[in-house]
């Protein structure tokens, strides 16, 4: 007889809980979603519009009936407030609401519709005087009722010279050193421009776009200036566009009158936007006040022309000059010798000449630093380079300026006597330590007769040097954001072609004091140290090796 | 009496089964769960297409639409996104089980049809991703192609026919809608429709040969127990969509990639692999994991009965399949949350 196996007993009491659980979620669901309300029992207020031949549908009149302020959100309680400023002959009818205040027309709920927060904010709504940003995409960039702040966003951004880095379609001319911005309003929103404008280093964190000098409201202009250059303006054509018939008025007719009279050659071509003259600072880039002494006229003609064969990794945009303009350009510079009081006082000389780059607390960390392609020398807490480096080689640079970077001549414009004088006054205020006061130094091995093979070489570089100096020997490695002062650009050729090669052997068999240079003493031997001098003449195309491979 | 109320469900189920069919541990119910998630998004699918537009100007807006305007349309999206990453894991699971209890041996047909199974679900999960056209999809296809190109051979062919050029654009949008809701929703029930007959076919669940006395008929208790799995999923997924919304970033910006772009999480694995080693993690392991389950009822000696957790004799293939599967989710778990801009790792909060 078989014995029949038991009926499992938990099957029922589940089917009756799983369908009660399925009821309640329904039941939940039904009444949450439907109280859940983004549009309680108001009728959608659903208008198309034709704006420039797109169709465009939009419900934000459900919540902002007219064109008004949602009446839960009009704190003040009167009628006025709630009312949409006479915009005619704008009418919501004809024009919509997103087609200037942006947002997303088709969402009905808040965080949605507002344009989400974070991000890149592309479509985040624009209220109140921030609306102001919307007008030059329809309308020509010119002066225009109710746009002042965007068209003097405009102004500044032509008199800071914006454009001799960033193109923007419509301009004659621009530069293509940093981003185009022709459609920068599509992408970002004013508070992403505004951000980068104002730290331009939070992302991405190795820009070389400089900190300005403007103000919170000076920034707030040329963002809502910047935010109207979208990708599809509404009133032009693509072959408008095409054809430059939508153009930009250029620089010389924004300010035609506000030139001074004694209207400079370097106020004309905008580079006191960035470089100091006299009282005039734009408080980014090195004075401009003596430069005729310091350099000769074809190093600025050089200069000019390709700003990094002078000074590898300089910020400093290759400016579009035409030859007449150039030339004035140069023979303006070349006059300008710069005043200085007979015997001034050392003080004042190294707040006038030196203060600029290496700050007035003498730690490297001048006002104009973070624009440098190489850290000035820092003195104060330095002591140790100091000690390292022997008297005639401080003398000399600053007598001779240090080639392949900012660092100019000065004995063009100083005399001897002067010159002892701030390295004095260096020493005592910020060094710390006596002029005589150096450190000895064991010897430098001797250089063998062989040296490594080229492949030896170049895998002993990428294991020893390549994370701060990068594998191409840029400086530019990845870990070269952690040091201040960043890494050596080792392809930089002038400053490679005045050092011997000693002085290399030097920095990597001992260090640089103050420096992320570490010293590599025990851990290379002669072969391996004066096969790396060899690899950075090679990255740096000097030829004044005393031997071959 | 039970010959009056014969009906199509008899011919999907054995007329009598084991009682131990029955038992909780013995499947976890995760097959019927994935089915009900699997009718869940056909209904809600096939609402949803309703009201969506495969076009790029449009695409985002009518989401938006979905989302915020339409009556118990946020639920219903949310109901979609919910079943369909519910199904996946349902499926990797399902997976997981009858691997475990060894339940492939004499069904190699059927273990096939799974992983056929298994592959289209991906497949639509990824195709669906893109609809809405917002930051996040955008990119994360973006990756997901190009994740795809690193495989020899084949795999540029695949990239390029799934995006129809070389970039994520108005083609892509067209051919990912066309997969999702007419392609795949058919290859998946058609599939769906040989699992259920193979199983029947095969004399119903794996199990060890047993005496006839411990039999049970079919009807009413394995259709209770399967009705109240159903339920308890079906009521389990309209919470979950009460609950998490469906993501919805901003309109897709191709000029701007997030940083960093990750694929959908279910690739992110892969991604994390790749981004260690293009070879090993792009071809090496995803080859691996492919032939090892392909092929797996073949290689699988064991005379172990089978339905049997954890049999003794299977412990080798139970340990690689183990690894295989703790491997992946840590690789997925990595990516997904330890890795910040740049690919950097970082603790996530």
């Amino acid at each position: 007889m078989k014995t029949p196996p038991d009926i499992p007993r938990w099957i029922n009491p589940l089917l009756v809980l799983a369908a009660l659980a399925l009821l309640t979620v329904v039941v939940a669901a039904l009444a949450l979603e439907r109280r859940g309300g983004h549009h309680p029992d108001r009728q959608i207020a659903d208008i198309t519009v034709n704006l420039a031949g797109s169709t465009v549908r939009e419900h934000c009149t459900t919540c902002h009936p007219g064109g008004a302020l949602h009446p839960a959100h009009d704190q003040a309680g009167n009628d006025s407030a709630r009312k949409h400023p006479d915009i005619a002959p704008h009418s919501i009818d004809t024009l919509g609401c997103t087609g200037c205040h942006l947002g997303e027309g088709m969402a009905m709920d808040q965080v949605l519709s507002h344009g989400l927060p974070g991000g890149l904010g592309a479509r985040q709504v624009l209220k109140g005087k921030q609306l102001q940003a919307s007008c030059f995409t329809c309308h020509p960039v010119a002066p225009l009722a109710g746009a002042e702040k965007a068209w003097q966003g405009y102004q500044l951004f032509l008199s800071r010279a914006c454009d001799s880095c960033h193109h923007i379609a419509g301009l004659q001319q621009g530069g293509r050193f940093g981003p185009d911005l022709s459609t920068i309003g599509s992408h970002l929103s004013l508070e992403r421009i505004i951000e980068a404008i104002r730290e331009p280093d939070a992302d991405p964190v190795n820009t070389i776009m400089p900190r300005y000098p403007l103000s919170r409201g000076q920034t707030e202009k040329i963002a809502y200036f910047l935010k109207s250059r979208v990708a599809e303006p509404k009133f032009a054509t693509p072959m408008q566009i095409q054809a430059g018939l939508v153009s930009l008025p250029p620089w010389q007719q924004v300010l035609a009158e506000e030139i001074p009279a004694e209207a400079t050659p370097l106020a004309r071509n905008r580079c006191l936007a960035c470089h100091q003259f006299g009282e005039t600072d734009g408080r980014i880039a090195p004075d401009l006040t003596s430069i005729g002494a310091l350099r000769s006229a074809d190093y600025l003609k050089t200069y000019l022309a390709e700003p990094n064969r002078l000074v590898p990794g300089s910020t400093m945009p290759r400016v579009q000059f035409e030859e007449a303009q150039s030339k004035e350009l140069l023979g303006f510079l070349a006059a300008q010798k710069g005043e200085l009081a007979h015997q001034p006082d050392p003080k004042q000389l190294y707040m006038h000449l030196c203060q600029r780059c290496h700050a007035a607390a003498g730690d490297g960390r001048g006002l104009i630093q973070p624009n440098l392609a190489n850290f000035p020398r820092a003195f104060a807490g330095n002591a140790e380079f100091f000690r390292s480096v022997p008297d005639p080689r401080i003398v000399e640079s600053v007598r001779k300026g240090v080639a392949g970077t900012s660092m100019p001549p000065y004995e063009y414009l100083l005399k001897p006597q002067a010159i002892e004088a701030v390295i004095d006054l260096i020493y005592n205020a910020f060094v710390g330590v006596a002029r005589d006061d150096k450190s000895t130094f064991a010897p430098l091995p001797e250089k063998p007769e062989s040296l490594l093979s080229q492949d030896e070489t170049d895998e002993l570089f990428d294991r020893r040097c390549s994370a701060c100096h990068g594998r191409a020997g840029t400086g530019r490695g990845p870990r070269h954001l952690e040091f201040l002062p960043r890494p050596r650009n080792l392809t930089n050729t002038p400053y490679f072609a005045a050092l011997p090669n000693g002085r290399i052997a030097r920095a990597i068999y001992d260090g640089v004091p103050g420096t992320g240079m570490a010293s590599f003493r025990n851990e290379l031997g002669a072969q391996e140290l004066w096969s790396l001098v060899y690899r950075v003449r090679e990255f740096s195309q000097t030829s004044n090796m005393d031997g071959k491979r | 009496m039970a010959q009056s109320r014969r009906n199509f469900l008899h011919h999907l189920h054995p007329v009598r089964i084991n009682r131990r069919t029955l038992h909780p541990a013995t499947t976890l119910g995760l097959g019927v769960a994935g089915l009900t998630c699997l009718a869940v998004l056909l209904l809600s699918g096939l609402t949803l297409f309703l009201y969506y537009v495969p076009e790029q100007a449009v695409a985002y807006e009518r989401i938006l639409h979905i989302t915020t305007t339409l009556p118990y349309g946020r639920l219903l999206r949310n109901l979609h996104y919910v079943a369909a990453n519910g199904l996946l894991i349902l499926a990797a699971l399902h997976l997981t089980r009858v691997f475990l209890t060894g339940s492939y041996k004499e069904r190699s047909l059927n273990w096939i049809y799974g992983l056929v199974l298994l592959m289209l679900i991906l497949v639509a999960n990824f195709t669906g991703y893109l609809l809405p056209w917002d930051q996040i999809s955008y990119w994360a296809i973006k990756v997901g192609a190009s994740l795809a190109a690193y495989f020899p051979l084949v795999g540029p062919g695949i990239s390029r026919f799934f995006l129809g050029g070389d970039q994520v654009g108005e083609e892509t949008l067209l051919r990912s809608f066309a997969l999702h809701a007419s392609v795949l929703p058919l290859l998946l029930l058609v599939f769906t429709a040989l699992h259920l007959w193979r199983i029947r076919k095969d004399g119903g669940l794996a199990a060890p040969p047993q005496d006839e006395s411990q039999k049970l008929p079919a009807g009413p208790w394995l259709y209770r127990a399967e009705t109240a799995v159903a339920l308890l999923t079906l009521a389990a997924l309209i919470a979950l969509a009460l609950v998490l919304d469906a993501p919805l970033h901003e309109r897709a910006d191709p000029l701007h990639p997030p940083n960093p772009a990750k694929a959908p999480w279910y690739f992110v694995g892969f991604q994390e692999m790749v981004s260690w080693s293009a070879t090993f993690g792009g071809v090496v392991a995803p080859l691996v994991i492919g032939l090892f389950l392909l092929f797996a009822p073949w290689f699988d000696h064991s005379r172990s009965h089978p339905g049997l957790w954890f049999a003794r004799d299977r412990w080798g293939p139970n340990l690689a399949f183990i690894t295989l599967a703790l491997s992946q989710i840590a690789f997925i778990a990595v990516g997904l949350w330890l890795r910040g801009k740049n690919w950097q790792l970082q603790l996530p909060f």
